[in-house]
């Protein structure tokens, strides 16, 4: 082994820009969660109170809209977001999130893709649940889409706190 | 892999932290590394080997 004894290098000015923009990054995610919590459930809240007192249904009137750019609205800070976190976190962290999409979420897509087949093979098959809903073929592939959005998330959560809590 | 990080920081009497401060990486990824739990990338594996001023295959050991 080689005898020179090394230094720690000096904390230096970029290092210490990473870290304050670590921070920043989470009190963005927390600030922007009170944000959206509040003023999407505050003009939620208003939109369908007025709908309900003009007579009208969850899917009349302003409701549709609001729902449509709230989740636009939403869409875009929560990418500058993710780029911004992604960029701010170290080698261990990203592979935690790529096996975690890899294996967590492809595992869930491989666990629930043979529960979806007697939809699709027998006519008959029915769930009452989704009957009841009254859903139309456009608004079923969409249930559908959100669905498989929500179980790859699932499994992408498990796997993650699962791997991150095995490497501590 | 097999690493003898945890003894060559303590040589130098640095902590978890000043190594990660360092290394530009969190405190859990070296703690992870220093038990085993997690092998380096082929660049973090070279910054600390550059840190240490050692050659790789002074710290890290490639187990059968």
């Amino acid at each position: 082994m080689n005898e020179e004894q090394p230094t720690l290098p000096e904390f230096s000015q970029k290092r210490a820009k990473k870290l304050s923009t670590k921070r920043e990054i989470w009190l963005i995610a927390l600030f922007g969660i009170i944000v959206i919590a509040l003023g999407g459930g505050l003009i939620g809240s208003m939109v369908g109170h007025a709908n309900n007192r003009a007579g009208l249904g969850l899917n009349d009137g302003f409701v549709p809209w609001f729902l449509v750019a709230f989740s636009f609205a939403t869409m875009i800070p929560t990418l500058w977001w993710s780029i911004k976190y992604w960029r701010s976190i170290d080698e261990m962290a990203k592979r935690a999130h790529l096996d975690a999409f890899c294996w967590g979420g492809g595992m869930s897509w491989a666990v629930f893709l043979p529960l979806t087949v007697p939809m699709l093979a027998f006519a008959e098959f029915k769930l009452d649940f989704i009957e009841g809903l009254g859903a139309s073929a456009t608004r079923a592939f969409g249930l559908g889409v959100f669905t498989t959005i929500m179980i790859t998330v699932l499994g992408y959560g498990l796997f993650w706190t699962v791997w991150w809590a095995k490497k501590r | 892999m097999k690493n003898h990080l945890k003894v060559l920081r303590a040589g130098r009497n640095w902590s978890q932290a000043d190594l990660a401060d360092a290394l530009d990486v969190s405190r859990q990824t070296i703690n992870a590394l220093e038990t085993g739990k997690y092998d380096p990338s082929l660049p973090l594996a070279f910054k600390i080997a550059r840190l240490f001023a050692l050659k790789i295959e002074d710290i890290f050991e490639d187990l059968p």
